[in-house]
């Protein structure tokens, strides 16, 4: 059983600056606090519980592979941090250890215009790179709302989801092959077959799934090759406002339908949503009262596609009872949309007075028909939570995203949105949270959904309900796990994992 | 809850009566002047322009008129 | 260009309550965008030393978690160049909504001042204080011989005012003659005023009331000549006058300050100032922190820059810029990192190259300084020139 590391002898200080020198190891508890949590309601009530015992930032493959096998010899657990931005906890130490800041491993390894790849380092953002490819007309097109700050090889551990989905996919399809540092410190190259520039291969067992949404319990990534696109000459984002969520719901079905291949995001924001909207959001522009609802889209391809798409778009939205928000709010919304929420002061205490809340988005995976039940059934949780705690919690409105790579149908990112006054939590209204973050993902499983379609379930509230969500699925994991991992230090706790090494 | 922002010197604010019991009386507000907002807003404006050519050469108009 | 007013009393005041939730603010948003613009951070790839670092930092110590003493280094690594505090989400979008921005600034000279005020000093301390010390040190008759056989007005009432900073009149002293020679040239009338003492940014981290004199000093000497209007050279001045002057001696300047881009571009665009000498360069511009992010000042140098015929500029949007700095940041952060120092302004000028750029034209004798530093450590193909040389040669 691994046990929590809260510090690390000298010895082995001595030997980590001497694999990635000095300067890159950190053991003060500042530097340690930092790294505790993501971007996710944190109990700040025992914020040094989630401390590692030090950070170390390596620059090679080579000193990955050093740093796992001092872990393995002396079983001190360790925890892969990339971007820190993901919305579960799979950066966060639950045992202490040796905390793994891969942001120095940084560099773009390769451009190959001709077969459209690149190969960099996991450290890099999509935008650090995408700046580089814009000289040569090429584009990396992996979208999430952390663009510019979550890094390539933090995308591939959590599997992530884009927001531009429809024309260019999730993390999963834009990634051809990596490096992997196993948890025995064993290096290997996963990719399709053994081609380093194929797409599709159909030789050996497909395992470059298998480390997608790993959480960084199967090893840390050092090199990653992925698949590029030309960069779009057109992009149109148009938003559409209708009288009434059911009005919205309706239209989002027959947009599926539609057949646009440029069709990038199809974005439903309910009606607690608009409201929020109306009160709180900073690139607010006032709409008429009667707008209830809104379907955000956007459209990304050649110009020639876009504009003759946006004809038939626009159309078929009228029809269904949508009216174009104009230009100012679909432009300005659409270009801010990686940039919402962040101070917490969205939030109000139960008199509508602004009270600091930090925001966290529950997302699940539900299929279309399926959508407003949740609905119902995710708004009357915070309800519920909120009446009892109003100076804790806060219905912020929930947004539903296409989420079936290039095709804008079936199902959907499910997201609500919830304040949290992390800084007045105490045991029990952090036991509330986990209940009501239970409840939740409770709703979501009665419907035959996915607890998560972008962010993972690590969090306790999500975790419990593994083994329900997955069955035998689960049972093969901790097969998998125990096989690759036999001394449980990669990132040990998430999933309930540790419950294969019992 | 819905309620309207208010304009103020010619942008949206959240009304400051919202903003007294839990943010001003923990100073958690901050003195700011017109020169402040206009750098603000001018950078923002520059922000949001830049987005839109970081994903695509251009963006195309609606195709009816507002 | 009037004064910039963004305060926060919990700062100014040293409240530790209310510094806690303004750094909670940071550590509970952890999107990090500040991280993603931070010149530091895409150096050392280290987010210890980001808005979002320090802030969580000091939050650490609110909560007895860490201590202030083991903060001494780590707030060494602060630039004070403000692309955090422009790009973070909470001032781009929210500022003018919630009346809230990110001061990442102020709380990393609060902090440096908290442990000064304790007998803590970070590791070459000494090398911080020997480059104050040369300023400080100036006597009268070096601190003029820039002008020695330029004709110069100085004691000598005006409404406008010449403000030649220490830095400028004593190392980079091309720059105040070239200044001086364009509006020679242009007929105005100023006078100029140096500083008795220097007006360093980095006082503030460490001797408040020493900036207080020095300031006072200095804006009581514009003001006995009649000032009514201060042309600025030095950026770090600028800022130092529109932005903390207010903040630290709590009263309004006296008079108006115009940085010299925005002044020659009025001129030029009233047909005062003109052009008439080519220069064939592919040029780049590089933002100053201190104009541009500090002080909103983008437009004026560019478009005195592509009115120069013969210039072929080269095109590169302002957001992106934010992500530069020429490393210098202020004397504590150059002196104390100078590794890092370095890598930021190679990073810049190896950009303005394999854009193709002859030459990067800068606007600040500190970048000037650092630029010529780095294209010389690391043997690097570009000129570097300032921009008052540029016009100066091309008004013939």
């Amino acid at each position: 059983m691994v046990e929590k590391v809260t510090t690390v002898s000298e010895y082995v200080i001595e030997r980590l600056r001497k694999i990635v020198g000095d300067e890159n190891v950190h053991v003060k508890p500042h530097h340690r606090l930092l790294r505790a949590r993501t971007p996710t309601p944190f109990p700040m009530h025992v914020w040094d519980q989630h401390m590692p015992a030090i950070v170390v930032l390596p620059s090679t493959t080579e000193e990955v592979v050093e740093i796992v096998k001092l872990a393995n010899e002396y079983k001190i657990p360790i925890v892969p941090r990339g971007g820190g931005t993901g919305l579960n906890d799979g950066a966060v130490p639950l045992y202490g250890g040796i905390l793994v800041d891969m942001k120095r491993m940084n560099k773009i390894l390769e451009i190959d215009e001709d077969n459209m790849t690149a190969t960099v380092q996991p450290g890099i953002t999509a935008m650090e790179l995408n700046l580089v490819l814009d000289k040569y007309g090429l584009w990396f097109p992996d979208d999430p709302a952390s663009y510019g700050m979550s890094v390539v090889g933090g995308r591939i551990n959590t599997s992530g989801w884009s927001l531009i989905n429809g024309v260019s996919g999730h993390t999963r399809d834009l990634v051809l092959n990596f490096t992997i540092v196993l948890p025995t410190g064993e290096v290997l190259w996963v990719g399709e077959g053994g081609g380093k520039k194929i797409r599709k291969s159909s030789v050996g067992y497909n395992l470059k799934y298998l480390f997608f949404g790993a959480q960084g319990t199967l090893g840390i990534i050092t090199e990653i090759t992925v698949d590029l696109f030309p960069k779009p000459e057109a992009e149109l984002p148009a938003f559409f406002g209708f009288r009434s969520f059911d009005e919205a719901y309706k239209a989002l079905g027959r947009i599926q339908k539609i057949g646009l291949r440029t069709l990038a995001s199809v974005i439903l924001f309910d009606e607690e949503k608009v409201e929020f909207l109306r009160r709180d959001d900073e690139a607010y522009i006032p709409q008429p009262k009667d707008v209830k609802s809104i379907i955000a889209t956007a459209l990304y391809g050649s110009e020639v596609e876009v504009n003759a798409a946006s004809k038939k778009l626009f159309k078929w939205m009228e029809e269904s009872g949508g009216k174009y928000l104009g230009e100012e709010l679909s432009e300005g919304d659409w270009a801010s949309r990686h940039d919402r929420y962040h101070i917490p002061y969205h939030g109000r205490d139960g008199e509508g007075n602004v009270i600091l809340m930090s925001w966290h988005c529950e997302d699940s995976g539900i299929h279309y028909t399926a959508l407003p039940y949740i609905r119902k059934r995710w708004h009357e949780a915070v309800k519920k939570y909120r009446d009892k705690y109003p100076r804790i919690f806060d219905d912020w409105g929930m947004f539903f995203y296409n989420n079936n790579a290039f095709r804008p149908w079936g199902d959907y990112l499910t997201e609500i949105d919830i304040g949290v006054n992390e800084f007045e939590l105490n045991e029990e209204t952090w036991n509330a949270w986990v209940n009501l973050k239970r409840e939740i993902s409770e709703a979501t499983l009665e419907v035959g959904g996915s607890i998560s379609a972008a962010h993972g379930a690590t969090r306790p509230g999500d975790v419990e309900l593994i083994p329900k969500e997955l069955g035998g699925q689960w049972e093969l994991m901790k097969k998998i796990k125990k096989l690759l991992d036999p001394n449980n230090i990669m990132n040990p706790g998430k999933y309930l994992l540790d419950q294969a090494y019992r | 809850m819905v309620e309207d922002v208010i304009i103020r010197y010619g942008r949206f604010e959240v009304n400051p009566k919202r903003m007294e019991k839990n943010i001003v009386k923990n100073d958690l507000i901050q003195e700011i002047d017109d020169n402040e907002r206009e750098r603000i807003i001018y950078c923002r404006k520059l922000y949001l322009e830049w987005m839109h050519l970081h994903f695509a050469k251009k963006v195309v108009k609606p195709p009816h008129p507002e | 260009m009037t004064q910039f007013i963004s305060i926060k009393k919990h700062i100014k005041e040293a409240k530790w309550e209310g510094i806690a939730r303004d750094c909670y603010n940071q550590f509970a948003c952890s999107h990090k965008m500040c991280r993603t613009y931070d010149p530091v951070v895409l150096a050392t790839g280290d987010e210890s030393y980001s808005a979002y670092g320090f802030h969580t930092s000091v939050l650490a110590v609110t909560r007895g978690l860490a201590k202030l003493e083991d903060l001494l280094d780590s707030f060494t690594f602060c630039l004070e160049c403000a692309s955090c505090e422009i790009r973070c989400p909470n001032t781009l979008f929210s500022g003018d909504f919630y009346r809230y921005t990110t001061t990442t600034i102020d709380l990393v000279r609060f902090v440096r001042r908290q442990l000064y005020e304790k007998g803590l000093k970070p590791r070459n301390w000494e090398k911080v204080e020997a480059s104050l010390s040369r300023l400080e040190t100036v006597k009268k008759e070096e601190l003029i011989q820039w002008s020695r056989d330029l004709k110069v007005k100085r004691d000598v009432p005006s409404e406008t005012v010449l403000l030649i900073d220490t830095f400028t009149a004593t190392q980079l002293s091309s720059i105040a003659r070239d200044i001086t020679e364009i509006l020679n040239k242009l007929g105005i009338d100023f006078t100029v005023i140096e500083p008795d003492a220097p007006l360093q940014q980095e006082y503030l981290s460490f001797n408040v009331e020493l900036f207080k004199k020095n300031a006072r000093n200095l804006v009581d000497k514009a003001v006995k000549l009649g000032a009514k209007t201060a042309l600025i050279i030095n950026p770090h001045l600028l800022t130092l006058l529109a932005r903390e002057y207010i903040k630290y001696n709590e009263e309004k300047l006296p008079f108006e300050q115009v940085f010299f881009t925005d002044y020659l571009w009025e001129l030029y665009k009233k047909g005062i100032l003109k052009f008439t000498k080519e220069i064939n360069l592919r040029a780049a511009y590089h933002d100053p922190c201190n104009l541009s992010k500090l002080n909103g000042i983008f437009d004026s140098p560019r478009k005195l820059l592509k009115s120069i015929p013969g210039i072929k500029y080269v095109e590169e949007h302002q957001v992106l810029q934010w992500r530069y700095c020429c490393g210098f940041g202020n004397y504590i952060f150059k002196n104390i990192n100078q590794d890092v120092s370095l890598r930021i302004g190679r990073t810049r000028v190896e950009n303005a190259i394999d854009l193709g750029a002859d030459a990067l034209v800068v606007a600040c004798p500190h970048c000037m300084d650092q630029f010529t530093e780095v294209i010389r450590t690391f043997n690097l193909n570009i000129q570097i020139l300032h921009l008052t040389e540029l016009i100066l040669k091309a008004m013939g």
